[in-house]
């Protein structure tokens, strides 16, 4: 019975160090006395780790790396975006409003 | 102010200033990152040429796109985000399966663990040097997630979105990743 449960449960036990979750409450309760749940999850939790540990080694880049990423800026490509200044957009807004009022102001004429 | 938001706020400011079209302001960024950006380009392909490629292509694409950066992350992760999307494109159109040679990721320069005891940053060394070769040998779609989500703890959420697949996707690709690892590791020698 045991054996069977711990078969089902192995499994699990590994799933969830791999997702870095906790054990569903029946996993748990079973690792909790089961030597080889444990050293299962044990073991996946030191792989984690230690992958994890490689973050920070670092490769360093090609010397020609950012002298060829500069230089296809200057030649190959647009420049970013540019955002619209503030003042553009109010002297545009200005100029559609003084229009809307000249035509208003003419029909207005027009009509007396 | 410590060194970490002087470094931030000198970011932010070449960030706005390379949006203006700054390239001087971009180059300094950039500069900043390459190693980083090598480094997961190299993690994910185990191609020095390749990964050059791809770091070059990220960077340029990060130009181009600046002006969408909304700075809601760091710069790294957003740039990192676009290494992933230019590895698996270039990944996905040369259908490469075979692998770099083990030596190319074996020069990497491993900073000292921080573990307490000598013994245990031995054997935590030994078994970082074991994964690099066993990652090199797993299939790539399968590399990619373990080195997103065990190398730089991104989440599945985040691996799906960047590399067009299901979250569940995700998660069967590292469950069977680290089976593999495992078994290579379990292997004597």
């Amino acid at each position: 019975m045991r054996s069977t449960l711990c078969r089902v449960s192995r499994p699990l036990a590994r799933m969830t160090a791999v997702d870095r979750e906790e054990p569903n409450r029946l996993v748990g309760l079973h690792a909790e006395s089961c030597l080889r749940c444990q050293a299962e999850m044990a073991i996946e939790q030191r792989i984690g780790r230690a992958l994890a540990g490689m973050r920070p080694d670092l490769m360093i880049a090609p010397a020609g790396l950012m002298a060829a990423v500069m230089g296809s800026l200057d030649t190959a490509l647009p420049p970013p975006e540019r955002e619209v200044p503030k003042v553009a957009v109010a002297a545009a807004m200005v100029g559609v409003a003084s229009a809307l009022a000249w035509t208003l102001s003419r029909r207005a004429r027009g009509r007396a | 102010m410590d060194s970490l938001s002087v470094k931030r706020d000198d970011e932010s400011q070449l960030l706005a200033r390379a949006k203006a079209g700054d390239r001087e302001a971009f180059s300094v960024l950039a500069e900043r990152n390459q190693h980083q950006v090598f480094t997961l380009a190299m993690r994910l392909t185990g191609d020095h040429d390749l990964a050059a490629d791809i770091s070059q292509e990220a960077l340029l694409r990060a130009w181009r796109g600046i002006g969408s950066f909304r700075g809601d992350a760091r710069f790294s992760s957003w740039l990192y985000r676009i290494t992933v999307n230019v590895t698996w494109t270039s990944l996905s159109r040369r259908r490469r399966t075979r692998h770099a040679p083990l030596e190319v990721v074996d020069n990497l320069a491993a900073p000292p663990s921080s573990f307490d005891s000598p013994e245990l940053a031995l054997e935590s060394a030994n078994l970082r040097g074991r994964l690099r070769r066993a990652l090199l040998g797993l299939p790539q779609r399968s590399r990619v997630v373990v080195v997103m989500r065990d190398i730089y703890g991104w989440s599945h959420a985040q691996i799906a979105e960047a590399l067009d697949i299901s979250v569940s996707a995700s998660k069967v690709r590292l469950h069977r990743a680290r089976k593999r690892l495992r078994t290579v590791l379990e292997r004597p020698g």
